[in-house]
């Protein structure tokens, strides 16, 4: 695969928790615009991978590089204004605000966000605010939840957080996005709606990697998608292959 | 009845004290869940930061404002020296109580060591006293009143409205999602160490006006009333805490004029103790359970 046309390169990052290794030498690439998919039995070391990704943790070696700047090891505000955004296994929304004071959180840049910038620049800072303030309700109006803009987050059914995370992430436009596990706690009727917006996001031209236990919803999805096992990269290319490779098949058997 | 008028009064003035500083001691708990029993140690260092300047012949409110610069600067440094290692160490909520009380005891004793077990008082005349009808207040007393009134709507005002504020708030409940959001979770922690310490300096000057002669430990000594404000508003919320200090600083001055003002301490956590029986989460509740320190 040329480099060219790769967003995120990963090369050979590890990391070991007290001893154990949960990824160990994994490198893969993510193509710019596409839906890299990332599967594995569980302990794989996906969410770590992501979690590398989006500076949550940091590898113990290796290099992560987006749009050839190398970010391994930037703590995650930094990540996040570089514009790797990630969303979380257990649907993580601020319970205690409402679903568009949540999605106003998304908005980067945090630099202008000074006690200097608040008292002395008020009219670019309330300018700015109601731009993103229209942002909002738009993305709630696609996202089917405008009329909740004023609940609080912490009352919303699983799948619905899950929307409003997704929605905060979208806010600031990510160069990157990261979805661990989209589909967990989300009820079959939104299921196919939070589908049915990650293909959207695709077919616009965001750059995607999804980590899905269900391997259908992967097939219908992805392209490519990255295979990893015991914290390593078993294969990189498309479902098809992965399913015809004995490789992927053993350690789906053995995990 | 004038008894009660001129209770009320004093009341409300210590209510506005304890205003200024459970906001600080609630604002700084709700964004990092440190329980910061060395809140009084700074209320006192800030309190004779002011008084040294003030017998340079420095105005009294002016040396409130150093108090508070200085506050906000010593908090500051007792988060990042002596707390942070212990809380990268992962050291529990529980733990760090212990600490911030081993601090607060350092800081206290060390002051005494340096200024000795005297008292001091500031040279600021009380100004005139101004009536109310039956409400008799000094020019300081109204003072101080306007100055808590002031900050407190400040910090409400920006926690609610500012995204800095907003910010404060979601990373006291989930600082992992904060910083996925990019918030530079390290300068908002700081930022609330510095505000909290500032408003410990003012309150702590306050304090030192309203009693008129303090000592290297007077501070740690109100504390304990301020605890009971910040726990009576439901802890890590500052509106509640507003509220908790009025209720706490009128009962205990009244019920100090009319019953024995040594008293003020047991009626203060007599107010807490029905008031939490009543409603265990406090007046104003958010975020009780399941906390652990922001890193």
């Amino acid at each position: 695969m040329p480099d060219v046309d790769a967003l995120l390169v990963v090369e050979e990052v590890a990391k070991s928790f007290g001893g154990v290794h949960a990824v160990d030498g994994a490198s893969f690439r993510v193509p710019r615009g596409s839906l890299t998919g990332m599967i594995g039995p569980n302990g794989a070391g996906k969410s770590t991978v992501l979690s590398m990704i989006a500076g949550a943790v940091a590898p113990d070696r290796g290099s992560i590089r987006l749009d050839g700047q190398e970010i391994a090891g930037l703590p995650s505000p930094k990540t996040a204004r570089r514009g790797v955004i990630r969303t979380f296994q257990n649907a993580s929304v601020f319970p205690h605000m409402t679903v568009l004071e949540n999605l106003l959180l998304g908005v980067p840049p945090w630099s202008g966000e000074t006690v200097a910038a608040a008292l002395f620049r008020r009219h670019r800072w309330h300018r700015e605010e109601a731009q993103q303030v229209s942002q909002a309700r738009n993305l709630l109006e696609r996202l089917g939840i405008s009329g909740m803009a004023d609940t609080f987050a912490g009352q919303l059914s699983g799948g619905q957080k899950r929307l409003v995370e997704i929605g905060r992430a979208m806010m600031s436009r990510p160069k990157l996005l990261l979805l661990d596990e989209p589909m967990a706690g989300v009820s079959r009727t939104l299921a196919p709606v939070i589908e049915a917006l990650i293909a959207d996001l695709r077919n616009e031209g965001m750059t995607v990697v999804l980590i899905e236990h269900e391997l259908a919803l992967v097939e219908r999805l992805c392209s490519p998608v990255v295979v990893l096992a015991q914290g390593r990269v078993l294969m990189q290319g498309e479902m098809q292959e992965a399913r015809a490779n004995p490789e992927v098949r053993k350690a789906y058997l053995v995990g | 009845m004038s008894v009660f008028i001129s209770a009320l009064g004093f009341g409300v003035v210590t209510a506005a004290i304890l205003a200024i500083s459970a906001v600080g001691f609630t604002l700084q708990f709700s964004v990092t869940n440190v329980f910061n029993l060395a809140f009084g140690s700074v209320m006192t260092l800030s309190g004779f930061v002011a008084y040294w300047l003030n017998q340079v012949g420095v105005d009294i409110w002016l040396a409130m404002l150093a108090a508070a610069i200085c506050g906000g600067l010593i908090s500051v440094a007792i988060n990042e020296l002596l707390y942070e290692p212990f809380i990268r160490h992962g050291v529990n909520l529980f733990g760090m109580v212990i600490i911030t009380i081993s601090v607060g005891l350092i800081f206290d004793h060390g002051l005494q060591a340096v200024v000795g077990p005297s008292f001091f008082s500031y040279n600021a005349p009380a100004g005139k006293a101004l009536h109310f009808a039956d409400f008799v207040l000094t020019r300081q007393e109204l003072a101080i009143i306007a100055i808590a009134a002031a900050l407190t709507a400040v910090v409400q005002g920006a926690l609610q409205y500012t995204r800095l504020g907003k910010a404060m708030r979601g990373l006291a409940v989930n600082p992992a999602l904060a910083r996925a959001c990019g918030v530079p979770t390290r300068s908002v922690i700081a930022l609330a160490w510095f505000v909290s310490g500032a408003l410990a300096g003012i309150g702590g000057v306050a304090l030192f006006l309203d009693i008129s002669t303090f000592t290297a430990t007077t501070g740690s000594e109100f504390l304990i009333v301020i605890i009971a404000a910040a726990v009576l508003g439901g802890v890590g919320s500052p509106r509640g805490a507003v509220l908790g200090a009025l209720v706490v600083g009128v009962v205990t001055e009244v019920g100090g004029a009319y019953w024995n003002p040594q008293l003020k301490d047991v009626l203060a956590f007599s107010v807490m103790i029905v008031v939490l029986l009543v409603r265990p989460q406090g007046l104003f509740a958010q975020l009780a359970n399941e906390r652990a320190v922001a890193r």
